[in-house]
């Protein structure tokens, strides 16, 4: 074995079995590497390299709008990429139209700041060099993203949004989506723990998670009035990103 | 449950089930969703047609009709979804290879 050099012999830790070195990258840099060879990959032969920097800079800086006009915006935006992206299954479709609305969102000044908006601020940075980037203000949004994850920021609460959820939906089929997303507003939380535990479990807490992971709080624009098998979709697939809208959203 | 969202499901499952700690799950997810996004944009962004991506970034702002009209433009290329689906695809199929490698059963 390698570590049986001169001087392991009075250092028993030198003779335990092999383990990982320290040069073992962690597991979430490995994940990162696997997109950003995909990222490396896909780029050649364009040009987009060129532009990217400058567009990201511009569509994070676009100048404020009025909400109802983000709102339009939005709605038809989604009808677009519902029909490129419809083949290929609701919550894929539902991914990219959260992640291409997201620059609308943030032009809109009234769109509530609170802890999933920074959150979702994190995410939609990836595009670019986020990643990289170590500079404090970068660190922090990553910080907000990951912190988003830990299972103790998954509370039994958000557990009860989510059984309320699926009631707003079946609600949503009589009385309209705006009903379902109004009624969810108020509070999954106050629901408590008893739908929680009936939707309790791995199977739960991997769709909080993904949750987190692909759709930013857009139910707030309640793009999929009057829409009741969409807005099933969307109660379904972005509770947890919702469940602390003020009331406001109302 | 789509495929995308079968997938997406298994990787966060085993992580789950996985015996790495809180905090380093967190960082797990927190790459996984940022890489999703960074996929987004760079299929997206190579389908905005040159000529207008080039004029538009030499502006001193964007507007979101400007916006708007750019991403529309990129999804009338047919291409675009299909692109995009396979990299997402790949990449959470090399995920999950390298969750068999690096976690126990």
């Amino acid at each position: 074995m390698k570590y049986m050099t001169e001087g392991s012999i009075d250092n028993p830790v030198h003779n335990k079995p092999e383990q990982p070195t320290s040069t073992e990258k962690p597991l979430d840099q490995k994940i990162a590497a696997i997109f950003d060879r995909s990222v490396k990959e896909y780029e050649k032969g364009t040009v987009q390299k060129v532009y990217q920097e400058k567009f990201q800079e511009l569509v994070n800086f676009m100048p404020s709008e009025d909400r109802d006009r983000i709102m339009v915006k939005l709605q038809k935006l989604g009808v677009s990429i519902r029909g490129a992206f419809g083949e290929y299954g609701s919550r894929f479709f539902d991914f990219v139209r959260n992640a291409v609305s997201w620059p609308l969102i943030q032009a809109d000044s009234t769109y509530p700041k609170d802890k999933y908006y920074q959150m979702a601020i994190a995410r939609a940075k990836a595009w670019t060099g986020f990643a990289k980037d170590t500079t404090k203000t970068a660190t922090a949004e990553r910080n907000v993203l990951k912190n988003h994850f830990l299972p103790s920021a998954i509370t039994g609460a958000e557990y009860g949004a989510l059984g309320f959820g699926i009631a707003g939906a079946a609600l949503g089929a009589t009385k309209g989506a705006a009903v379902g997303a109004a009624t969810m507003g108020l509070g999954g939380a106050a629901v408590g723990a008893g739908l929680g535990a009936a939707v309790g479990g791995l199977g739960s807490i991997a769709r909080r998670i993904k949750d987190r992971m692909i759709g930013p709080p857009i139910m707030y624009y309640n793009l999929d009035s009057g829409a009741v098998a969409q807005a099933s979709v969307r109660f379904g697939s972005s509770i947890s990103d919702n469940v602390s809208l003020p009331k406001s959203v109302i | 449950m789509d495929t995308f969202d079968q997938r997406l499901t298994n990787i966060i499952t085993r992580i789950e089930e996985s015996s790495l700690p809180d905090e380093k799950k967190a960082e797990v997810y927190a790459e996984i969703s940022l890489g999703l996004q960074k996929l987004v944009w760079t299929v997206l962004i190579a389908y905005i047609p040159e000529q207008k991506l080039k004029y538009s970034t030499a502006q001193s702002h964007i507007t979101i009709d400007t916006y708007c009209e750019l991403i529309d433009e990129a999804l009338k290329n047919p291409d675009l979804p299909k692109d995009l689906y396979m990299m997402t695809m790949k990449s959470l199929g090399e995920i999950e290879i390298l969750l068999d490698q690096a976690l126990l059963p």
